[in-house]
């Protein structure tokens, strides 16, 4: 997500390398993957499990991933990161891990700290693209 | 302009499009899905008194809209852009019958191919129809476009295209909408045999009159926009997406005085008096697209020796790709010699492994492509590869083209190869798409093929739009045998031991031989996954497995992993319980367990055994 700063404002569909304020990941690979998009002063809600790789399994990919950690590598960076089990509290709280993505919006924009109040959840969930079937909550 | 009321709302792309054309009044709406404009059809949500029809090929939804604006209505056509290729013989006279009601074409382009098997670049297709074709930058301006498309469409009596590029259709921002209220309208076929019998001498005379319309509507000033300088000698021309992305290198390099901008919406016809002006006192022009530059070979043709500055684009800015923010923005800094201000990046050290798409856990086709993959070791086999899901990692076909190349590319191979194991494959909604004419035509020819339907029930991969198989009632055994296929297999997804023993049946027989695979897609039926998840939890026992690495490396279940300190175990949380995992076990160490445990267990074990029994009865 890019937040416009006041004095520019976004014009471009994109977010170029160096421009994204805030990052919600569902992986800490994939918050490592696009944290070349990320400067200094960005917000992080990342998960903490991490995803299997479902691809490659007997190739180069699964050797790399066992002898790394994203977490590590994550922490070390200059961001302030919220960390957080999304899938395991979505499952918890609804019965899905489906809805981690959900948590996960609220928090950024429950820190984003807009006045929206009681319409956090039919924004948020407006935005996610259904194609059949609606989930009530 | 009679604005009944006005409101604003979130959303993306596919929605500005289904809401423009809500507001303009549209009657009518036909469209095939395809990415980046798959969600246009669900966004119109319950819009009652609008027609949809769901057509099963692009070709047919842009004849039904053709029909429903021959009789006054205004119409809406969606389609990607290689589906403009389908539909591309109907629109070759589409201009020329004089439409009564506004038809206008959204096209899903796709710059950098996110969601498609190539980057086609279709822009070709306006001067080749004599169509209008509008190209709007930002989410509101395709709200706004499309008004303005259908207004354009009746002034012309031609379909109108508008292009929609990924990072348009997919982008979300604020839109603000002004209803307008729209009179009833009465629909009738006007019987008009010099538009409507298009040949000889009748379609010469069409399509004079349809170019001189299109030569009359280029005179009227065209939507554009102006920005920066406009005293300044250096123009830049953008269409599209790219006039967002220049316009924010442009802002950042804080060159807003020394630079002026074009940004051309309606991309042709040109409206030649704009450009002229814009040139003139130019000493340099810059034009700024995705794709094969589309743009600057019409600039070059409509205004060859009116400007005499340098002109430069494609030998600056690649044709393939999406024009990217960092390309402009490093371009213009090196022609003004100026710093770029924005933070440097971070710069994680540590290299991300590819995570490719792959099929689901549950999915159906990841069972089916196993047993394909296996019937297919021993020798050289080749398996015919289509669009869709059964495309996606690890199971890979030979190839992966476009709708229906799987059992059409099948065909020339089976008859230049015919001693060489084949296997053609594609799913349900590729059948309907044009597979069945392919298969049709196969056996007409004699061609002896083994081809596999990939039944997911509905059309997956843009987003579970129904497909005839969606309905219970559909009879496929029905439809294959009145096309003359006398070989058909229906076999269960989930138990590929069973697909395996219906090709090895099937490739001892000759002809035009089909093996519809039905399971439903994974994403589908949470209700259902609810309730087999209360009934059955599948453990590995490692008492049992034999570390064959089967069902991790080759089967690649996402919900089967890694155990520490060894072995593998099943993620409960990320299992649909589909079973398959049991059926291709040769150890049988996977269990089912939980409710009524034992016997449960036991059942699926023996299920393979008495599928298996059943099948060989049946084909015996």
């Amino acid at each position: 997500m890019r937040i416009a700063n006041g004095v520019l404002p976004i014009l471009g569909p994109g977010i170029p390398a160096g421009k994204l304020d805030i990052l919600v990941a569902l992986d800490p690979w994939e918050a490592l993957r696009h944290l070349r998009l990320a400067h200094a002063g960005t917000v992080c809600f990342v998960e903490t499990e991490v995803m299997p790789f479902f691809t490659g399994r007997s190739e180069v990919g699964e050797r790399e991933v066992a002898n790394s950690s994203p977490v590590d590598s994550i922490n070390q960076l200059p961001l302030q990161i919220n960390w957080r089990n999304y899938r395991k509290d979505a499952v918890e709280l609804y019965g899905t891990a489906n809805m981690a993505n959900y948590l996960a919006g609220l928090d950024c924009l429950t820190a984003m700290n807009l006045d929206l109040t009681d319409d956090y959840k039919k924004i948020f969930i407006t935005t996610i693209p259904k194609s059949k079937g609606v989930m009530h909550l | 302009m009679n604005i009944d009321s006005i409101h604003t709302g979130i959303g993306d792309g596919n929605e500005a499009v289904a809401w423009g054309a809500i507001d303009a009044g549209v009657n009518f709406v036909s469209h095939y899905p395809g990415a980046p404009v798959s969600r246009v059809a669900s966004a119109f949500h319950d819009n009652s008194g609008i027609v949809f029809n769901h057509s099963l090929n692009e070709h047919i939804a842009a004849l039904a809209a053709l029909g429903a604006s021959l009789c006054g209505a205004r119409s809406l056509v969606v389609m990607k852009h290689v589906g403009l290729n389908i539909a591309a013989d109907p629109l070759n006279y589409a201009g020329a019958v004089k439409i009564s009601g506004g038809m206008v074409i959204v096209v899903g382009t796709d710059p950098g191919a996110r969601s498609s098997t190539g980057e086609e670049d279709v822009h070709w297709y306006a001067p080749q129809f004599n169509f209008p074709l509008l190209e709007p930058t930002t989410v509101q301006g395709v709200y706004d476009a499309i008004i303005h498309a259908f207004d354009i469409s009746e002034q012309t009596q031609t379909p109108v295209l508008l292009f929609v590029p990924g990072r348009i259709a997919y982008q979300s921002s604020l839109v603000s909408r002004s209803t307008m209220p729209s009179p009833p309208k009465h629909f009738n076929f006007i019987n008009d045999k010099q538009k409507l019998i298009n040949v000889g001498i009748k379609a010469v005379n069409n399509h004079r009159a349809q170019v001189h319309r299109l030569t009359e509507f280029a005179l009227i000033p065209a939507r554009h926009t102006l920005e920066f300088s406009h005293s300044a000698d250096y123009g830049i021309i953008t269409r599209g997406a790219t006039f967002t992305v220049t316009c924010e290198a442009i802002e950042e390099l804080q060159l807003a005085d020394k630079v002026h901008l074009l940004n051309i919406e309606q991309t042709f016809p040109l409206h030649t008096s704009t450009l002229l002006a814009f040139v003139s006192g130019k000493k340099k022009l810059v034009i700024i697209e995705d794709q094969d530059g589309f743009l600057e070979t019409i600039i070059k043709r409509e205004f060859f020796g009116m400007f005499s500055g340098q002109l430069v684009g494609k030998e600056v800015f690649p044709a393939w790709g999406e024009i990217s923010y960092a390309q402009v923005s490093d371009f213009l800094a090196s022609e003004f010699d100026c710093q770029k201000t924005a933070p440097p990046p971070l710069l994680p050290d540590l290299p991300v492994p590819e995570r490719p798409g792959a099929c689901c856990e549950g999915c159906p086709h990841r069972p089916t492509l196993f047993a394909l993959k296996q019937s297919m070791q021993a020798g050289d086999g080749i398996i015919g590869g289509d669009i869709g899901c059964s495309s996606l990692p690890p199971h890979r076909t030979d190839w992966l083209l476009c709708m229906n190349a799987g059992i059409g590319v099948s065909q020339g191979i089976a008859q230049m190869l015919p001693n060489q194991p084949l296997i053609s494959t594609g799913g349900d909604g590729s059948l309907f798409h044009g597979g069945l004419l392919s298969l049709q035509s196969a056996v007409e020819n004699g061609i002896n093929l083994i081809h596999v339907i990939l039944d997911n029930r509905s059309i997956a991969m843009t987003g579970h739009q129904n497909s005839p198989t969606s309905s219970s009632h559909f009879d496929m055994t029905g439809m294959l045998r009145s096309i003359g296929v006398k070989h058909i297999f229906e076999v269960d997804a989930f138990a590929p031991s069973l697909t395996m023993l219906a090709i090895k049946k099937a490739q001892s027989l000759n002809g035009v031989k089909v093996i519809r695979v039905v399971g439903e897609c994974a994403l589908q039926s949470e209700e259902s996954l609810s309730a087999r998840r209360q009934r059955i939890t599948l453990k590995i026992n490692p008492m049992r497995c034999g570390d064959c690495n089967i069902c991790y490396v080759d089967f690649q279940c996402p919900a089967i992993v890694k155990a520490a300190p060894s072995g593998f175990s099943i993620v409960s949380q990320r299992c649909r319980r589909c079973g398959a995992c049991l059926d291709i076990c040769p150890n049988n160490a996977i269990l089912a367990t939980r409710y009524a445990a034992s016997l449960v267990s036991r059942l699926l074990g023996l299920r393979k055994n008495i599928r298996r029994l059943s099948f060989q009865l049946r084909h015996r």
